[in-house]
């Protein structure tokens, strides 16, 4: 039961008992409060081996040797994996759809291009065995001279770190996005016109569980335990890597402690531990240390952009060109579509004539960066809601006003392409002027004290031609009713913390009309339930809630199509509350689930009822291929952050003391949890603008610890408050929108706009850390983070067109 | 992550503590709370064979005032322990703050003074108040006991004055007098479980408007916690008036010597010296 399934039999909101503006408890709850859940870290077998990687201490090297002699003869110690074992197999990648894309050795045997690159495996039968072997292991290397600042590796002189040998080096991926009127008549006509610079740093995901497998291998399959994002997507890599057929891989995500988008991307770690099970016949476990999840999974993407604006004199938007160059590190994996989005979240959520958008992810020997809560949203935004900050300000309107006069309406559909549908955004930004006080503040303020607000908008359920599926479904469910009336509910959707799981459950028993007690869900395990892409793109509660919901709906068509005619009745006519089958015409026809299944069975020769159900959004893959004129998303949501904050002018320390933060998420369907959600974005989108900071010199990472590398604590949380009762949005599972992933994107920007009130000073970079901000107002470059993008027009033009 | 493997003693009196580090050498260290031996031994930042676990000592675990000598601190009270109790913040209430700015409530419930102080970490929160306030440090030795004068007790970067098989056992500050009053402050990032980017500690002692004695203390900013002694002239015998607070400020910033790392430039180090001093000393004064 697909997209167009008969909506007929779609519970209508009257009759919402559980969805409808209460908080419910998760259904992983109690095991995770009294810590009987199982991660991967917790999952034990007696005769389980501990494995470790060897690693690169280089940024970019050759390697001349390995001898692994000594460390095979150190007792405890079972198997050692190098290159040779994965010979004449695939690379890793990340979209299945561009598997030819694929560009990371599992273990390297010639070059290692960044620090902690993969270079053997080692397992023993304890951990500290296995870091002994890892010691005892010897590589030789020829230490080359990496390039870490995209725009050298650009140059027709950089080291090649992955180059095809044509067009500009070291180019990973280029994305484009063109539309609308004539750019240049735009410009010319324009009343104001700027052009600007920003540049955004190196975060961590720092997810609370490490990245961790643990495998075994039987009768000729692998079983791998994974804190992962996608299972789906591990068992196509794993199949290659390995060399077997999907059939021999299965993979099973257990609660995961966290993903952000660090779990996205397949490791050669995972896949090692794998192969040793293999070859030992033992299961195999190997957790990453802390640093290693800082410098060899993956980080968010550093981007330099470049942003000229044309407007009109009343403030409207007109056309808009820019250049991103987003430093990639030197694998693509997820970060190659972090790169087509960041064209993406350009103009968004504004309407405009024209736009002329071009990305370069460069490779680069710094750590390799990826996905992050946003993909890369939260750079793009920061920069271009900077960028309208400042425009705001040269034309002298007010900022609240200024965002309205262009901001995206209902129904508005984008020069290339992108089709809103629900959109509050402009009441976002009333209610967080509302709210934070600024009608009544604005012209009030003593120095060092400043409001400021950010806009932006985020994909609801991607439709990314990422995925190679039948009819492009990329979520499916089955949901299975017995004679008791109880639910099996199949989902392949992967609750990675956010509570995807509970809302899955929550919507069908919604629409079964039954306790979510009555619904017993099993999930992400590749050969027990139906195939979903994983969790990225704010696409779980769209995508997989919108097949829960028709996998719900299908069963009930089913069981109605079987009751109604006993009843005399048109099968739309029931529905399905507080565990019976009811009429909504005659109050007298009524029969509780169990009876109601009973009669089905026994119409149906013993049937049990089995529903499915299963979503996509139709797009194509033009991102890729260099036109990118699509609609990316079936739904967009909207967000307004409101800072207020006092500077310390002396020391540049920021004392936030309210935010304020409204988001456009459709129908919440657990309050709770959009509220944790919204909170949560605002700590994480706190540590980005001031806190987090992945300093780096020569590719290593210098502070890969939570003692140098600083989340925000509770005490560093400012008071928040947040709002989002907002239209419902229709195709959306009742009602609902995302609500994690974009709303991180607004914080940043709107720290900044509130330091640029309290100070005059307009900000270009990140992180707004103590020591930026007393370099911002002493008028000193801030050199802690390297490269900057190229201030001669000429060096800029010269990527940006090629001559070639 | 696993730790290397050591072997682990519980001595019973201090005097056995003593013969055990003197004896063991260099491959010895005691430890209390273990805040600052565990986490490098698992980074390998050195490697330890003997780990001598004081806390089964007995007598070592104290919070006394008296007039005359003021506050007794023993080697075992934990950072906690000062930081919630009645009497110091009555007494001294400087080195409770100092105290509570330490790491987060989890590490202070194990972690001491001593130990702050023994780890001898240039960015230590305890440190200052404790020299800016011209404590003893009291030390058991395999053969004697002795006393240190803050003032001498950091002979280096990571290093103490303390002889092979010294343990220190506690710490006297002298008592706060009619006119006398302390402050530290400390300046880093988050305001928990971080470490200081700079901090500074003043002990001011008053005559009326006039300023009879000061004590300022910087950490972060020099191989060990130091005295500002400029500062320190530039108050002695003056009115505090606002000019003399900033001359004072003005010259512990040219009399420190910080280094650029990872939590900041030393430019930036030296520019919150100007600003700390100046606001500790207000803080001094107003009590």
């Amino acid at each position: 039961m697909n997209k167009d399934c008969d909506k007929h039999y779609f519970k209508k909101p009257e009759f919402y008992r559980l969805t409808g503006g209460n908080n419910y408890v998760r259904i992983d709850a109690e095991d995770k409060v009294t810590g009987h859940g199982k991660y991967v870290g917790d999952i034990m077998f007696p005769d389980m081996l501990t494995g470790r990687m060897v690693r690169s201490p280089y940024a970019y090297a050759r390697i001349k040797s390995i001898d692994t002699s000594e460390a095979e003869k150190l007792p405890g110690v079972k198997c050692i994996l190098t290159a040779k074992d994965f010979e004449w197999k695939s690379k890793v990648g990340n979209g299945e759809f561009a598997a030819e894309f694929a560009d990371k050795d599992v273990l390297c045997s010639d070059l290692v291009k960044q620090v902690g690159d993969d270079i053997a495996a080692v397992a023993a039968v304890d951990e500290e065995t296995a870091q002994r072997a890892v010691d005892l292991i010897k590589v030789e290397y020829e230490v080359l001279e990496g390039v870490f600042d995209p725009f050298k590796a650009m140059e027709d002189d950089a080291p090649e770190i992955q180059w095809e040998g044509k067009g500009i080096h070291n180019i990973g991926m280029k994305s484009i996005m063109k539309a609308g009127t004539d750019i240049d008549e735009e410009f010319k006509n324009a009343a104001y016109v700027q052009h600007r610079n920003y540049k955004t740093h190196r975060m961590v995901h720092a997810a609370m569980e490490p990245h961790g497998a643990v495998a075994t291998y039987r009768n000729g399959e692998y079983t791998i335990w994974m804190s992962t994002q996608m299972a789906y997507v591990d068992q196509f890599w794993y199949a290659r890597c390995l060399g077997v057929p999907e059939k021999c891989v299965r993979v099973i995500k257990p609660l995961v402690g966290g993903g952000f988008g660090g779990k996205l991307d397949s490791y050669s770690f995972g896949l090692c531990a794998a192969k040793m099970a293999e070859l030992t016949g033992r299961p195999v476990r190997m957790i990453l240390t802390r640093e290693e999840v800082f410098q060899t999974t993956r980080n968010r993407h550093p981007i330099y952009m470049h942003i000229d604006t044309a407007f009109a004199a009343d403030g409207k938007l007109l056309a808009k060109k820019c250049y991103h160059v987003l430093d990639g590190g030197p694998y693509g994996g997820s970060g190659v579509a972090a790169c087509a989005q960041s064209t993406l979240w350009a103009n968004f959520p504004y309407k405009i004539n024209s736009v002329d958008f071009l990305a370069h992810r460069v490779y680069t020997n710094n750590p390799s960066s990826g996905a992050m809560r946003g993909y890369t949203a939260c750079q793009v935004h920061y920069a271009h809601d900077l960028n309208m900050q400042y425009a705001a300000d040269q034309l002298g309107i007010d900022p609240v006003e200024f965002r309205k006069i262009s901001a995206a309406d209902p129904g508005y559909v984008a020069p290339a392409g992108l089709s809103i549908t629900s959109c509050a955004y402009k009441e976002t930004l009333d209610t967080a002027a509302r709210e934070i006080g600024w009608y009544e503040r604005k012209g009030k303020m003593k120095k060092g004290e400043g409001i400021g607000f950010a806009g932006t908008g985020f994909v609801s359920g991607t439709g990314f031609a990422v995925l190679e599926a039948p009819n492009q479904s990329s979520a499916c469910v089955q949901c299975r009713l017995n004679k008791r009336g109880m639910v099996t509910l199949y989902i392949g959707s992967h609750d990675i913390g956010q509570g995807s799981d509970t809302v899955m459950t929550a919507i069908v028993a919604e629409e079964l009309g039954l306790q979510m007690s009555d619904v017993k869900t099993f999930m992400s395990d590749t050969f027990l339930t139906p195939w979903d892409s994983g969790s990225y793109g704010s696409r779980v509660t769209f995508l997989a809630g919108n097949a829960a919901r028709r996998a719900a709906v299908d069963a009930k068509r089913q069981l109605f199509e079987v009751i109604a005619p006993m009843w005399g009745v048109m099968p739309t006519t029931l529905e399905c509350l507080e565990g019976k089958v009811i009429s909504k015409e005659n109050a007298e026809l009524q029969m509780s689930m169990a009876d109601a299944m009973f009669k089905y069975m026994t119409v149906k020769g013993g049937d049990e009822l089995v529903g499915v159900g299963s979503f996509y959004h139709r797009t194509d893959n033009s991102q890729y291929n260099g036109v990118n004129t699509t609609n990316y998303a079936p739904a967009y949501s909207f967000s307004t952050g409101a800072v207020h904050l006092t500077l310390d002018e002396e020391t540049g320390v920021l004392d936030i003391d309210e935010f304020v933060f409204a988001h456009d998420c459709g129908r919440a369907l657990n309050r709770r949890a959009v509220e944790g959600q919204l909170e949560g974005s605002i700590a994480m989108g706190l540590g980005y603008a001031v806190y987090e900071h992945n300093v780096t010199k020569e590719g290593k990472i210098l502070n890969p610890n939570f003692r140098d590398y600083r989340l925000p604590t509770a005490l560093d949380m400012p008071k928040m408050r947040t709002f989002y009762d907002f239209t419902p949005d229709e195709e959306g599972p009742l009602g609902a929108k995302e609500a994690g992933e974009g709303s991180a994107a607004p914080v940043a920007p709107a720290i900044a706009n509130a330091v640029n009130m309290a100070t005059g000073i307009y900000l270009t970079e990140l992180p707004l850390d103590p020591e930026h901000l007393w370099r911002a107002m002493h008028g000193l470059k801030d050199d802690r983070i390297p490269n900057h993008m190229p201030e001669d027009d000429a060096v800029r033009e010269r990527y940006m067109h090629p001559d070639d | 992550m696993v730790l290397p493997n050591f072997e682990y003693m519980v001595p019973k009196t201090i005097g056995e503590a003593c013969n055990l580090l003197l004896e063991l050498g260099k491959g010895a260290k005691v430890f209390a709370g273990a805040t600052d031996i565990i986490p490098p031994m698992r980074d390998k930042a050195f490697t330890v064979d003997y780990l001598i676990d004081l806390k089964h000592i007995p007598g070592m675990k104290y919070i006394e005032y008296d007039e005359t000598e003021g506050l007794k601190i023993g080697a075992l009270t934990t950072l906690r322990e000062i930081e919630t109790s009645p009497l110091v913040k009555e007494k001294n209430p400087a080195v409770a703050h100092a105290a509570k700015v330490v790491a987060s409530t989890q590490i202070r419930a194990k972690g001491t003074m001593a130990g702050n102080l023994c780890n001898a970490s240039p960015s230590a929160d305890t440190p200052p108040i404790l020299l800016a306030q011209n404590a003893k440090v009291l030390v058991q030795g395999p053969n004697k006991d002795r006393y240190i004068m803050m003032d001498d007790f950091f002979v280096g970067f990571k290093k103490t004055a303390l002889e092979p098989g010294e343990i220190v056992t506690g710490f006297v500050i002298p008592p706060l007098k009619e006119g006398e009053s302390a402050a530290y402050i400390k300046h880093a990032v988050r305001k928990a479980m971080d470490l200081a980017i700079i901090g500074v500690a003043v002990k001011l002692t008053m005559d009326g408007d006039v300023c009879k004695d000061a004590r300022i203390a910087l950490g972060a900013v020099a191989p060990t916690t130091m005295r500002a002694r400029n500062a320190e002239k530039a108050l002695i015998g003056k009115k505090l008036t606002d000019d003399v607070i900033v001359e004072a400020s003005l010259a512990a910033r040219d009399e420190c010597s910080p280094i650029s790392d990872i939590r900041a430039s030393a430019e930036y180090r030296r520019d919150m010296i100007r600003v700390f001093t100046k606001r500790a000393i207000k803080q001094a004064l107003e009590g």
